[in-house]
């Protein structure tokens, strides 16, 4: 067991519980940023799931992430509020842009694409996620202006 | 000292605490995640940096919850020392400078103040009010509800969000928080306590609209029916409130746990009491990482403060909630998937009955409410139950809360009585369609819900007048479409959304919705003939009714409504494969007008497919066999050169 992976901490604060299990798992991936194998398996011995049974809940839940993520995670919502307001035509102009589908990691892991249903920022629709900040009422030139944002920011590393 | 002294004493602290707030110079900056993400994190930072290069200091900068006008965000509040709060609105960084100094100078920027805050919006509002002097200079400012937002609206449920700091537990126990419990436990039995509740009408607000107290009733009964002369033993039971508001276009649950979540603790703790239960979850989307820190924050404070725990006001009373975050599944609002997913299962829902009123969590009795019903119950049991049913419809009681979206004016939260139509709603508070564009129909309930077109504005909302019409209230997600929405293409919308989010157990719902959005995919495309309508009625029919859970029973309804009200759009995207909101990509072209068109190459440059062909000196075609209708030439070029035409 790699030391990296210490899960004793988060299974403490359930009190080892299983039916914990979608806290633990949410809790580990705010840690790692994604759920590693070996943490899955120290889980599932730790608080007596089966990994089969683990990876039913992980596989049914959207937010589980089995891959690193990417360093920039573009997430464009597709709530009715951003729909009526042109997110799909945003996601197919990001898409297109990045060379990326929603759902996929570019290959030099520095962006990946997702949707989400609804973050509830409804108001300010379109929205779109760049790691957790949330950006409002997007047109091409506001998505050019944050995608060229990001492209900055890697030259100035 | 006792317990019940113990209350009085720390609400009369509160109480002066919040005196001396009103005595000082305060900025009140929205601190939603609206507003957040319309830029107050940036006002919020430029406010210290001014108050420090302005050398004011003695300013207490505070945050608040959305107020619900969210079209005006960000809001920066100057209150100074016993004057009114004076809002400003769609506050830019580079602005707070000018408005600060002039402020605290005894001027104003008249142009930028939104409204000023009636007495009513002032922390204090348990024993004694606040008063305040106006300065001459405020004269004529409209109020906070006296602005055309507001004038209809009455709030109940929102009573505090927006007006207090969501941080800071005196500011609610000075607008008469924790009242209630205390009130409850120490005076009413729990029986009296879903008597109340019961003559009061109150419904449950996240879509179904079954009455509360008849909820709690089953609950509060299903111990004795198990108790028998052998085991006198209590039932264990639980409560849970349901803020896995998962309907994309609504916000509402998230503002009230944003800005008021000591309203939800307190609601959670008397349904508990009335049901008998120790223990209680809130189960709230991953979603709302501010809502869960905010919650956080309260719970921490109740347990200090005793609200929470043993012996609660010296009662015999024991109550201990725990927050359950969700994972990305929309099925797990309905409640036996809920309960699934606290178990830490997957979040596949089962057959009723049993109803979780009987059996639930670990098969015991447990009533789940929604965020907006536990934050109306406190009000209830200090208004009583009278108050309450005298406002609303003779089907539905109390108040409706919507979060107004889409091509509207004035987007943001609506309180108001049950029974006020849908045109008061759109026209009167949300202003109208945004733009000059005509208004088509207004979506309510999100996937579960309908399409209700403008001959039928003036219905009055209320759980029978939506679900006559096909749509349904929902938990308040109002979505206001224009000429430029598709309605064949929002039917799709709803099925994709469906389709991904349909938990496979039942078949109607996991085949047949993937069925219905291929139909609806090859309408849009214009792949269709006329006789796909007559499957895809039939198909909807048998999905509603076979389907194993809400999810699926509800799923067809935007197919159904969008047949019943525009069924001619349907038609024109099959007979003439015409989209006439110019949405459904092929079935609409992009031409560049040359008599506009100034050759600057702006749309060659913006299009990430290269169908832009040409060049500065001949002019510029675009080929719309290799165009994705990204719509990013129409919205860069400078002089709209561009259109769609059909």
């Amino acid at each position: 067991m790699n030391a990296d992976f210490n899960i004793d901490s988060i299974l403490a604060r359930y009190n080892f519980d299983s039916s914990a299990l979608i806290q633990i798992l949410s809790d580990a991936q705010d840690k790692y940023g994604y759920l590693p194998r070996e943490v899955l398996e120290d889980i599932s011995q730790k608080i007596e799931v089966p990994l089969s049974k683990m990876w039913g809940v992980i596989s049914f839940y959207a937010l589980f992430k089995l891959k690193p993520p990417a360093k920039y995670n573009i997430t464009v919502c597709q709530g009715t509020a951003c729909h009526v307001s042109g997110a799909k035509r945003n996601l197919d102009y990001i898409e297109s842009k990045l060379n990326l589908k929603a759902g996929e990691h570019s290959p030099d892991g520095k962006y990946s694409l997702e949707t989400v249903a609804c973050i509830g920022s409804c108001a300010l629709a379109p929205t779109i996620v760049i790691n957790g900040k949330v950006y409002g009422r997007n047109t091409v030139k506001t998505i050019d202006k944050l995608l060229s944002g990001l492209e900055e920011g890697e030259k100035n590393e | 000292m006792n317990k019940s002294n113990h209350f009085h004493y720390i609400t009369e602290e509160a109480i002066l605490h919040s005196k001396e707030k009103h005595n000082k110079n305060r900025i009140i900056i929205g601190y939603g995640t609206c507003g957040i993400a319309a830029g107050a994190e940036e006002v919020l930072k430029e406010v210290q940096q001014v108050l420090h290069e302005l050398k004011i200091d003695d300013v207490i900068i505070e945050k608040t919850g959305c107020i619900g006008c969210c079209s005006y965000e960000p809001l920066m509040d100057i209150e100074l020392a016993n004057s009114p709060r004076v809002s400003y609105k769609n506050v830019k960084p580079e602005e707070v400078k000018e408005i600060i100094d002039k402020h605290f100078g005894g001027d104003l920027k008249k142009e930028k103040v939104f409204c000023m805050f009636d007495e009513q919006e002032n922390i204090i509002q348990y024993q004694e009010s606040w008063k305040y002097n106006i300065p001459q200079i405020y004269s004529g400012l409209p109020t906070f509800k006296s602005l055309p937002m507001l004038k209809k609206q009455k709030r109940i449920t929102l009573r505090n969000v927006g007006i207090i700091d969501p941080e800071n537990i005196n500011d609610y126990l000075a607008r008469g928080g924790y009242q209630a419990l205390y009130k409850t436990l120490t005076t009413l039995s729990p029986k009296e306590v879903i008597d109340e509740i019961k003559s009061s009408g109150l419904r449950g607000r996240g879509g179904a609209g079954f009455p509360t107290g008849v909820k709690w009733e089953f609950a509060y009964n299903a111990e004795l029916s198990k108790t028998t002369e052998d085991s006198i033993e209590k039932t264990e039971k639980y409560v849970v409130c349901n803020a896995d508001e998962g309907d994309p276009g609504a916000f509402m649950d998230r503002s009230l746990i944003e800005g008021d979540p000591h309203s939800v603790i307190e609601g959670l703790t008397i349904a508990a009491y009335a049901i008998g239960a120790n223990k209680g979850f809130i189960y709230i989307r991953a979603e709302y990482p501010l809502a869960i820190k905010r919650l956080e924050i309260a719970l921490k404070q109740a347990y200090e403060n005793h609200f929470l725990g043993d012996n609660i006001f010296g009662t015999d009373f024991h109550f201990s909630i725990e927050i359950r975050k969700g994972a990305g599944a929309f099925v797990c609002g309905e409640e036996t998937a809920l309960i699934n997913s606290i178990m830490g299962l997957r979040g596949e829902p089962r057959p009723r009955p049993p109803y979780p009123a009987v059996s639930g969590l670990w098969e015991k009795p447990t009533i789940i409410n929604n965020v907006k019903t536990l934050v109306t119950v406190p009000v209830i049991l200090l208004n009583g139950a009278k108050w309450f049913s005298s406002i609303g419809t003779e089907d539905t009681k109390g108040t409706a809360v919507f979060a107004l979206t889409g091509d509207v004016k004035n987007s943001g939260l609506v309180e108001v009585p049950m029974g006020t139509t849908l045109r008061e709603i759109i026209f009167d508070i949300g202003g109208g369609v945004k733009g000059d564009k005509q208004f088509k129909a207004v979506q309510t309930g999100g996937p579960s819900g309908g399409c209700i077109p403008f001959s039928l504005i003036d219905t009055p909302v209320d759980f029978a007048s939506l679900k006559k019409l096909g749509s349904i209230m929902g938990s308040g997600g109002m979505i206001v479409c224009s000429e430029s929405t598709c309605m064949v293409d929002l039917a799709r919308y709803f099925m994709t959304f469906i389709a991904s989010e349909s938990c496979g157990k039942c078949t109607p719902c996991r085949e047949g919705t993937v069925r219905a959005l291929e139909m609806l995919e090859k309408i849009t495309s214009g792949d269709a003939t006329l006789d796909i309508l007559t499957d895809l009625e039939q198909l909807s029919f048998v999905i509603k009714d076979t389907a194993l859970c809400g999810l699926g029973q509800t799923a067809p309804n935007p197919i159904l409504s969008t047949l019943k009200y525009f069924r001619e759009e349907y038609i024109e995207h099959i007979e003439q494969k015409v989209c006439r909101a110019k949405v459904c990509p092929g079935l609409f072209n992009y031409v560049i007008n040359d008599d506009l068109c100034i050759k600057c190459g702006v749309c060659q440059n913006v299009c990430p497919v290269d169908a832009v062909f040409g060049s500065k000196e001949t002019g510029f075609f675009i080929e719309n066999r290799l165009c994705i209708s990204c719509n990013a030439c129409f919205e860069r070029c400078p002089k709209k050169a561009i259109e769609k035409v059909n």
